[in-house]
């Protein structure tokens, strides 16, 4: 079963994908036309997906099995779910929450390669397709990742404080993601707010953070505040509910039940 | 075929042993029944057998089990899909694929058939179960019977040796239950096959099995012809419950062979049923109600009244319309034509407070209206939520049973317990009128005996009750009135003994034994006054 | 049509129209999508996935339009519109909103954001064309595992939303009515359950029918490859390779219909099938 099972390719895959999105930022000037300005965003968008696929790639032929296969299609279900009928009834989409709390009790793995299945149907079901798609599972697979390196020892309020403080870094580094990936698809390379492909980081990061400073407002903060409420309302009952899970789903007992049982 | 050595069960972290110390065989070729209260173990017991337990859910298994010369100790469940399919409780959750085909091929695929042989097998499957004209269609729409017979055709198709079926009737009415049992016979006697199979529903089944596994829940297990567990055994269908009463030599398991042993009686004296005096409160009225689906006519035309206190049980196949009907009443469903009038109101316009105070609605699935962790606090939840006294409905929960455990997660009951719990949930409010949803399903003889002395008590106390159900023993014991709804219309509808005895579709056993005598229960029969010639009583 | 050839239609013309550069291929292609969409598309389950890319490229466009208004650099040219100055402070960089609005830099923003709504509506319209499920087998081809995954996530679908609607229905029926934050826990909690139950015996059933064990699953149905599939597939890539000499050559206006009736080929579909592989 893939609980806590780490992956080989799951770190550089995640280091390409940083750089994927923030390419922007520190991107030289340079003669090769395809890492030039504006054609670097296309090379960005397609090794993304690259990346994407060899993960995919490792642990089909690795981890997953009959369990892992059932949690993660039916879940991705329900959180692709999430999203059409939250988009309908309250304009926002409910699954941050969800996957965060997925990702602490399954663990990384499970938890990225939930976030990248659940957002690849939702894109496939809705016809959503763009070239964030790609982005927008990564992000999603780090916002369920991460929240698996929390150690499992914790529990109780002290639990529940540190996914509030996670969700609400989590939210925001989405928001930030999500735009900075957007940056040159949008904003395109010749608008003062640009980036500049030969500039320092931080004069860059300078014109990004206030192509970023609307969108926060209008949807990070928001976010954030959304997901925390969802959490502090929903974490005690779902993990107890996945708890339960994890313990149905075990298979081996531990040799001290297999001695009781001989008696 | 199937030999089991010494095999003891015990799930981890739990106190109950399964089973202790099974040694039997099953030979080729029979047709093993399993019977068990809820909960007994039978499902664990069917799952030992292609090694679901323990490779896939935990479980310490002691022994040793044979299938087909192989022993599952070491293999996986996978590497036994050639020998032995299964086919679980609730098939739609076992499905992949949104098509029926598809779910058929996917077995094979899975297991890396060419594709010609594919091809093959799934035509053969599929006109072996009659489901040619399904092959195109969407899993979801199916009926339960359809979905029931594509889950054996996907692992049929793997042309295995042994078939296990999990209660394979439960959710289906009479004439879908009747092609299910028709297809297992056919695959017993002219396939070869040996199955094995779990069901609550002895009445349907017990005739033509060779013999009976009895799931006892404290770890023993009776093992026998069904003469000898019938004999043994209270789990009883009807026809046995009665011949046992009476003191009958033989047991019969049908109603044939009842009929024969009945013969040659004279009936003295007929008890009197209580007649039920109908009040004459109008409580609902539905006038001219017709639905159409996407041009579809579910239900035309359907005039009813409803009075106050009456108990009516609304029967038809799955499919009719008797669930629309309902949730219509209730105010859930509101594309229909026509006019529905509860208690002077219209149910769509009841909310909130009016609402639970009218009508108590147990849906087909009592989960669903689950949301605590443990029973205790989802009855507290009731009470908040319904600004009642704390602790009003742990009382009702008591009041109809006291075997439930206050400290168990809800969806870890019984079915008939989640039932219970339910119907706690839905009366704490004491609505004039409790409407349950196909509340039978995975119910055993025992649950559905306090399912009818809730409703009976109810029904004293004033509740007017109206159920949908294709059980026609239970309405046969609890209702006063029952309506049939067929071809979207309603064809029948009159008091209890006039439309069971009617039509043999209907008919509960004692009905079609006695045809002559308008009986329909066991107590009717045990309370006549019978001259048995030939044999004292 | 196979939902492949679907794929690389859009694409090949979403290219083609790329390279092409001008805004009368672009909103002819947005045109001929739109038109091969209405005839073909499949039944929508979830919504029309067209409709809503085109509402996505259209708020791009918008979006795009305003900040290029804006802060836009200028391009020197024709002033059309002149708007109220105003300096922002250094540590907003100094950036100028408003300002002379050029002719020229309003078309070069509409070629630009032409270019990414042709792309979005490209998808879109494969969306539309093409079904999951099929898209799904196309693109797992050996990676088995994870391709059952996505089909029964797509499968299990329509049954969680059914799970969210009974729920909804029981709450409703216990007296309970307003979807407060507050509630959204009693809605979630037993869709959640369901759902892990759900899984649980799904996993069971796959193992006993033997999944994973076989190291080669093989297909049932192989995609079928027809004429049809072939010949649109075979216009499209001449028309990604000859667009530049088609702009060049012969005009806008000749180029433009040539383009399009190159286009439109889905739309006269062959009747009979010759199947190809």
């Amino acid at each position: 079963m893939m609980l806590r099972k780490t992956t080989f390719l799951l770190l550089p895959i995640s280091v390409i994908g940083l750089i994927a999105f923030t390419w922007p930022l520190y991107l030289p000037e340079s003669k090769l036309i395809f890492l030039r300005g504006e054609n670097a965003k296309w090379l960005a968008t397609f090794i993304l997906p690259l990346a994407i696929l060899a993960f995919v790639l490792e642990i089909n032929f690795g981890s997953l099995d009959s369990k892992s296969v059932a949690l993660l299609g039916v879940f991705a279900a329900l959180i692709c779910a999430l999203r059409l009928l939250g988009a309908g009834a309250i304009g926002i989409e409910p699954i941050w929450f969800l996957l965060i709390l997925i990702g602490r009790v399954f663990g990384p793995t499970f938890g990225f390669t939930l976030g990248i299945t659940a957002i690849f149907i939702s894109g496939l079901i809705t016809g959503g397709f763009g070239p964030w798609l790609a982005f927008q599972m990564m992000a999603a697979g780090w916002i369920a990742m991460m929240a698996g390196f929390i150690p499992r020892k914790i529990s109780g309020n002290k639990e529940l404080l540190i996914l509030c403080i996670y969700a609400a870094v989590a939210t925001q580094a989405f928001g930030i993601l999500m735009d900075l990936q957007l940056w040159p698809w949008l904003i395109g390379a010749d608008s003062q707010i640009s980036f500049v492909a030969s500039d320092s980081v931080v004069a860059n990061l300078h014109k990004f953070f206030i192509f970023h400073f609307a969108t926060s407002l209008a949807w990070d903060i928001p976010r954030a505040i959304f997901t925390i409420a969802l959490i502090v309302l929903t974490a005690k009952p779902i993990l107890i509910s996945l708890k339960r899970a994890e313990f149905k789903l075990g298979v081996k007992a531990t040799a001290r039940e297999k001695r009781q049982m001989a008696v | 075929m199937i030999t089991f050595s010494n095999v003891s069960l015990i799930y981890p972290n739990s106190q109950r042993t399964i089973l202790d110390n099974l040694t039997f065989t099953v030979d080729e070729s029979e047709l093993i029944l399993v019977i068990g209260l809820t909960g007994a173990g039978k499902s664990s017991f069917m799952k030992l057998i292609n090694g679901v337990i323990p490779h896939h859910t935990a479980g310490l298994l002691s022994g040793e089990i044979i299938v087909d010369g192989k022993t599952t100790n070491l293999l996986k469940p996978g590497e036994l899909s050639g020998v032995i399919g299964i086919v679980g409780q609730n098939p739609l959750n076992g499905f992949v694929t949104s098509k029926v085909e598809d779910e058929i091929a996917f077995t094979l695929e899975t297991n890396g058939f060419a594709p010609d042989v594919m091809r093959k097998r799934v035509e053969e499957v599929i006109d072996l179960l009659g489901l040619q004209n399904l092959r195109d269609r969407n899993l979801f729409t199916l009926s339960g019977g359809e979905q029931q017979r594509v889950a054996i055709a996907a692992a049929l198709v793997m042309n295995p040796k042994v078939l296990i079926l999990d209660e394979p009737t439960s959710a289906l009415d009479p004439v879908a239950a009747e092609e299910v049992l028709a297809i297992v016979n056919k695959l017993v006697h002219d396939l070869g096959l040996t199955v094995i199979m779990a069901e609550h529903k002895l009445e349907r089944v017990i005739h033509f099995v060779d013999r009976i596994v009895l799931v006892n829940g404290d770890g023993q297990v009776e093992i026998g012809t069904p003469q000898e567990i019938m004999q043994k055994s209270e789990i009883n269908p009807p026809i046995v419950k009665a011949a046992k009463k009476l003191n009958l030599a033989t047991i019969p398991l049908s109603v044939r062979e009842l009929k024969r042993i009945s013969a040659t009686w004279q009936i003295r004296k007929k008890a009197m049923r209580e007649k039920f005096i109908a009040t004459n409160d109008q409580l609902i009225s539905v006038k001219n109600f017709s639905v159409a689906i996407e041009g579809k006519t579910i239900l035309k035309s359907v005039n009813l009244v409803f009075n106050s206190g009456e108990i009516v049980a609304l029967m038809g196949r799955n499919g009719a319309g008797k669930s629309t009907l309902l949730k219509s009443i209730s105010g859930q469903f509101k594309n229909f034509t026509g006019s529905i009038v509860v208690n002077n109101r219209r149910p769509s316009d009841l909310v909130g407070k009016e609402l639970v105070q009218n009508i108590g609605f147990v849906p087909q699935e009592p989960s669903d209206l689950f949301y605590g962790n443990t029973v205790a606090q989802e009855c507290e939840m009731v009470d908040l939520d319904n600004k009642l006294t704390i602790g009003t409905t742990i009382k009702t929960l008591h009041s109809l049973s006291n075997q439930i455990k206050l400290d168990l997660h809800p969806r870890d009951l019984s079915e008939g317990q989640k039932l219970i719990l339910a119907i706690s949930i839905v009366l704490a409010t004491r609505p004039k009128i409790l409407i349950l949803d196909e509340p039978t399903r995975g119910l055993d003889y025992q649950a559905k005996d306090i399912l009818v002395s809730i409703l009976q008590k109810l029904a004293k106390d004033g509740t007017t009750i109206l159920m949908a159900t294709h059980d026609v023993e239970l309405v046969a014991e609890f209702a006063s009135r029952v309506l049939v709804i067929a071809e979207g219309e309603l064809i029948s509808d009159g008091p209890t003994i006039e439309v069971l005895t009617a039509s043999p579709a209907f008919a509960p056993q004692m009905a079609k034994v006695f045809s002559n005598q308008n009986w329909l229960t066991v107590n009717d029969v045990i309370s006549a006054d019978i001259n048995f010639t030939g044999n004292d009583a | 049509m196979n939902s492949l050839s679907w794929w690389l239609w859009s694409i090949l013309l979403a290219a083609a129209a790329i390279r092409a550069g001008t805004l009368c291929i672009g909103f002819l292609l947005i045109l001929i999508f739109t038109l091969v969409v209405a005839k073909h598309k499949k039944s929508d389950e979830w919504g029309n996935p067209f409709k809503l890319t085109m509402q996505l490229a259209l708020a791009a466009t918008v979006v795009r339009l305003f900040f290029a208004i804006l802060i836009g650099t200028p391009l020197p040219g024709k002033t059309l519109i002149s708007l109220p100055q105003l300096e922002l402070p250094n540590w907003l960089a100094g950036i100028r909103v408003g300002g002379d609005v050029t002719r020229e830099r309003l078309i070069s923003v509409i070629n630009e954001s032409s270019k990414f709504a042709v792309v979005l509506i490209a998808f879109g319209a494969a969306s539309a064309l093409s079904s999951p499920v099929q898209v799904i087998k196309l693109i797992s081809g050996r990676i088995y595992l994870f391709g059952v995954t996505l089909i029964i996530a797509v499968s299990v679908l329509p049954q969680i939303v059914n799970s969210f609607n009974r729920v909804q229905s029981a709450r409703r029926m216990r007296g309970l009515t307003k979807l407060r934050l507050n509630n959204f826990r009693n809605i979630i909690t037993p869709v959640l359950e369901e759902s892990i139950e759900r899984a649980i015996d799904l996993s069971a059933a796959m193992e006993s029918r033997g999944f994973g064990y076989s190291k080669n699953p093989t297909r049932y149905r192989p995609e079928k490859f027809t004429l049809s599939d072939l010949l649109i597939f075979t216009s499209s890539i001449y028309l990604l390779i000859f667009t530049p000499v088609l702009i060049n050559s012969f005009g806008a206006l000749l180029a433009t219909t040539l383009f399009g009736i190159f286009a439109l080929s889905p739309l006269f579909l062959i009747r009979k099938q010759v199947v190809l592989a």
